[in-house]
């Protein structure tokens, strides 16, 4: 289960050197790592620890300080729009907060970036969303507007629009951490499928039933800094750094 | 002595009061139309922060609110022209008028731009979308909502402003009251009529407003 980085496939997302600072504070600070195709990367760590901002690099929503990110092999030049305008046709995003447009119905939602994007037609893009949500279980709601759906609904919603762009890999940031208890399980339902259909996710969560569950590797960050990675066995078991254990003492 | 309030000669003059309030209308719609699409657009240039672009839209907008707005119409008027610029009447009273309102409708604008959340920017980003998308399809429509009332607003006030023009002389509805003021002397006749007018257009452009705002508050009712 676990994907290694071969030679003969490069990694579809690859990060060295990666600095951001804001204001003189480094929130990472020289994190390197590599995301297979099909692998399921889980990010933990204590808030602040850079853990965000690291996948927010990873789409341009933040632009590095310093360092290279290369996707499927190619650079993407970091201060160059389009170079992420194309990254993030490959890359999708789904956010803690959701970020459904409010004024779209869920359909529109869905079918608005691929349509624009040219990866589908109008009827294309219909026809995939519909199949996407009946998926999650959400067909009956592709004419419904964002506020009448509750935080897990919209949540699914959101995953749904990424998937639409048929992507290579999903970055998730936090997605389950603005939600109801009780509409949580749902939200990971998905990613759980998701990750089992071979999806490339990298998903910062404090979710860590989920991490040793479905992750292939998890990666502990302090101080933007990676501390350690390994397999959820390794990680959430034999922690090989101090500070992870002192992370995990507290928080399980 | 009573002042003798004569109904009838405001039934007299009616026809010419029309006629003012015919142009007040055309001048307003027009610039009011104008002065949008400059508040539109210039919000833009200051979001996107458009290097040197947005620092000539900060200055234009610093300039309009700073300056009043008869001196804005003389220069419109009398500088153009100097200018090799030639408009007529009318058309100079469009322009200031338009410049004026869309100064004031680029900061209301802008205002409904910073209100859209960051987070839906960013989602459209990671969708992809190029900034004019984003612009059309999620800051317009969302940010707009919020600044219609600021809006109608400059809108209103375009409106009232529009009896400025008479210094250019521009036979608006102000300009017609005054002319028959000056020629009858029958000054409350005059201004209560043109009050009653004005008052109305004035309704009925809120009214116009508040049917959009309904269009466009749709999506958020839960019902």
């Amino acid at each position: 289960m676990t994907a290694a980085v071969s030679p003969s496939s490069p990694p579809l997302i690859s990060v060295r050197g990666l600095v951001k600072s804001f204001k003189g504070m480094r929130a990472l600070d020289g994190v390197d790592a590599d995301i297979a195709r099909g692998e399921v990367l889980v990010v933990i760590g204590p808030s602040g620890s850079g853990k965000s901002t690291f996948i927010r690099c990873l789409n341009g929503l933040e632009m590095p300080t310093d360092g290279r990110i290369e996707v499927d092999g190619a650079p993407v030049q970091t201060r160059s729009n389009r170079d992420w305008r194309r990254a993030r046709q490959r890359i999708g995003m789904v956010f803690q907060d959701y970020s459904l447009f409010p004024h779209m119905t869920v359909l529109r939602n869905i079918c608005l970036a691929p349509q624009r994007a040219g990866v589908a037609t109008a009827a294309q893009a219909e026809e995939t969303a519909i199949r996407l949500l009946r998926r999650v279980g959400l067909a009956h709601k592709a004419d419904s507007y964002p506020v009448e759906l509750s935080g897990g609904q919209q949540q699914r919603v959101a995953i749904v629009r990424a998937l639409a762009m048929k992507p290579d890999a999903i970055l998730f940031d936090e997605p389950t951490s603005a939600l109801d208890p009780e509409t949580v399980g749902e939200v990971l339902a998905v990613m759980r499928e998701l990750a089992r259909e071979g999806m490339t996710m990298v998903v910062v969560t404090h979710e860590m039933g989920f991490a040793r569950e479905v992750a292939d590797r998890v990666m502990f960050m302090d101080r933007g800094r990676i501390v350690e990675t390994g397999t959820p066995a390794q990680v959430f078991g034999s922690p090989a750094e101090p500070r992870t254990r002192e992370f995990l003492d507290m928080i399980l | 002595m009573t002042y003798d309030f004569q109904f009838g000669y405001i039934v007299d003059t009616m026809p010419a009061l029309l006629d003012g309030l015919l142009i007040t209308i055309e001048v307003s719609v027009i610039s009011i139309a104008i002065s949008v699409v400059i508040g539109i657009v210039g919000a833009a240039i200051r979001l996107f922060e458009i290097p040197v672009l947005s620092q000539v839209v900060g200055g234009y907008v610093h300039f309009i609110r700073s300056t009043p707005l008869l001196p804005q119409i003389y220069f419109v008027f009398y500088g153009f022209s100097g200018l090799g610029l030639q408009l007529s009447t009318f058309w100079s009273g469009v322009l200031a008028l338009s410049l004026w309102g869309g100064a004031y409708n680029i900061e209301n604008v802008r205002g409904g731009f910073l209100a859209v959340s960051k987070g839906l920017r960013e989602a459209a980003g990671s969708l992809a979308f190029r900034p004019i998308h984003y612009l059309w399809l999620v800051a317009l429509p969302l940010g707009v909502r919020i600044s219609l009332p600021t809006m109608l607003n400059t809108a209103v006030s375009v409106l009232k402003n529009s009896a400025y023009l008479q210094a250019i002389g521009l036979a608006e509805l102000t300009f017609v009251a005054m002319d028959r003021v000056a020629l009858d002397f029958r000054i409350l006749e005059m201004f209560a009529a043109i009050g009653v007018l004005y008052l109305g257009i004035v309704l009925i452009l809120s009214l116009f407003v508040r049917r959009l705002e309904g269009v466009l508050q749709r999506p958020f009712r839960t019902s």
